[in-house]
């Protein structure tokens, strides 16, 4: 009884042993496939942990799709800012004008507009002749044009009346530019006077200078010219 | 007067009238500084041909003073990218360099 017992203590063993072995290499992930299929079908691959290598290459696609992605924010950064500067001057990607083009006084003399045989600025700008941008950067902000007429009517002659108009200046000049350095931010706060522009002074700091001089006289006194 | 004395004049005359119909409304002749050497002609700022490309709020008063020269202009602040050097810096317009001092220095009288 206990030399069979024995025995089939070993045999169980044995048999224990060997399921248990038989069911590690079985399951083990490369044998799985072989051994499961036997007995089932629609058995897969298991994907295998990645070694090294393949982790070494996922961190290589991975760092590739980064700098991909970098790159395609940095484009669209660059795109957005030639837009804006595309719409701050829409002028920006045309072809030269002629005027741009002068490399001499008399060259670009030839080419603009004049008035009173002075060189007429406002009319070239106008015209499109001209198209100065607001500043060096391309983003710089373009000032907004003030549409505001300041009638002057002289007490001792209506005919010497001037109308001052904030339209034909600001595509040229910021507020800071004239106010209220040259003139006071006030409408009866600044007496003109021929003798102080002569002088270089009031509308004399540009005009005669930068801008058609104090000559040309129905520029400013309209009913001169009506007058005629 | 003596017809050398007359000549002479007409000569002067004609260079004055010259002069006038190369000079543009609004040039700026730059005055050297003193006790630098003054061989190299004083500088001429065109008005004209930067009105054209900018207004003028682009670079007044921010970089230069609304009066003719009143802000001091060097060589040394044009290099370092101020002064005229804001826009003469080969990006946005040609550079100062030994191949380009005449386009400035070449004052006319």
């Amino acid at each position: 009884m206990l030399c069979r017992t024995r025995t089939q203590h070993a045999l169980s063993i044995a048999a224990g042993v060997s399921l248990a072995a038989g069911l590690l290499a079985g399951c083990s992930t490369q044998a799985r496939k072989k051994t499961l299929s036997v007995l089932f079908d629609g058995v897969t691959d298991t994907p295998r942990p990645p070694t090294q290598r393949v982790r070494r290459d996922l961190l290589k696609e991975i760092e590739s799709l980064k700098q991909q992605a970098a790159q395609a924010k940095e484009e669209a950064a660059q795109a957005k800012i030639a837009a804006a500067a595309k719409s701050a001057s829409p002028q920006a990607d045309e072809k030269p004008r002629p005027l741009e083009a002068a490399k001499t006084w008399e060259e670009a003399a030839k080419l603009l507009p004049s008035t009173e045989d002075m060189p007429d600025w406002s009319k070239a700008l106008r015209e499109g002749l001209i198209a100065p941008k607001p500043g060096v950067e391309p983003q710089a902000p373009r000032q907004p044009v003030m549409s505001l007429d300041v009638e002057m009517v002289p007490e001792a002659d209506a005919t010497y009346k001037v109308v001052f108009s904030h339209d034909a200046h600001t595509p040229w000049l910021s507020c800071g530019n004239c106010h209220p350095g040259v003139f006071e931010m006030k409408r009866s706060a600044n007496a003109i006077t021929m003798d102080k522009i002569n002088a270089g002074q009031q509308c004399g700091v540009c005009h005669g200078k930068v801008a058609f001089s104090a000559d040309a006289c129905t520029r400013c006194h309209r009913g001169l010219a009506e007058g005629q | 007067m003596t017809r050398k004395g007359l000549l002479l004049l007409g000569l002067l005359l004609a260079a004055a009238w010259a002069g006038s119909l190369l000079a543009a409304d609004g040039d700026v002749v730059f005055q050297r500084q003193e006790g630098k050497e003054q061989s190299t002609p004083p500088a001429v700022f065109p008005h004209w041909s930067h009105r054209i490309r900018y207004s003028c709020y682009a670079c007044h008063p921010a970089i230069f003073e609304m009066k003719a020269a009143a802000t001091a202009t060097t060589m040394d602040d044009i290099m370092a990218g101020k002064s005229c050097g804001v826009c003469h810096n080969g990006k946005t317009a040609w550079a100062v360099s030994f191949e380009t001092c005449t386009r400035c220095h070449a004052a006319k009288q």
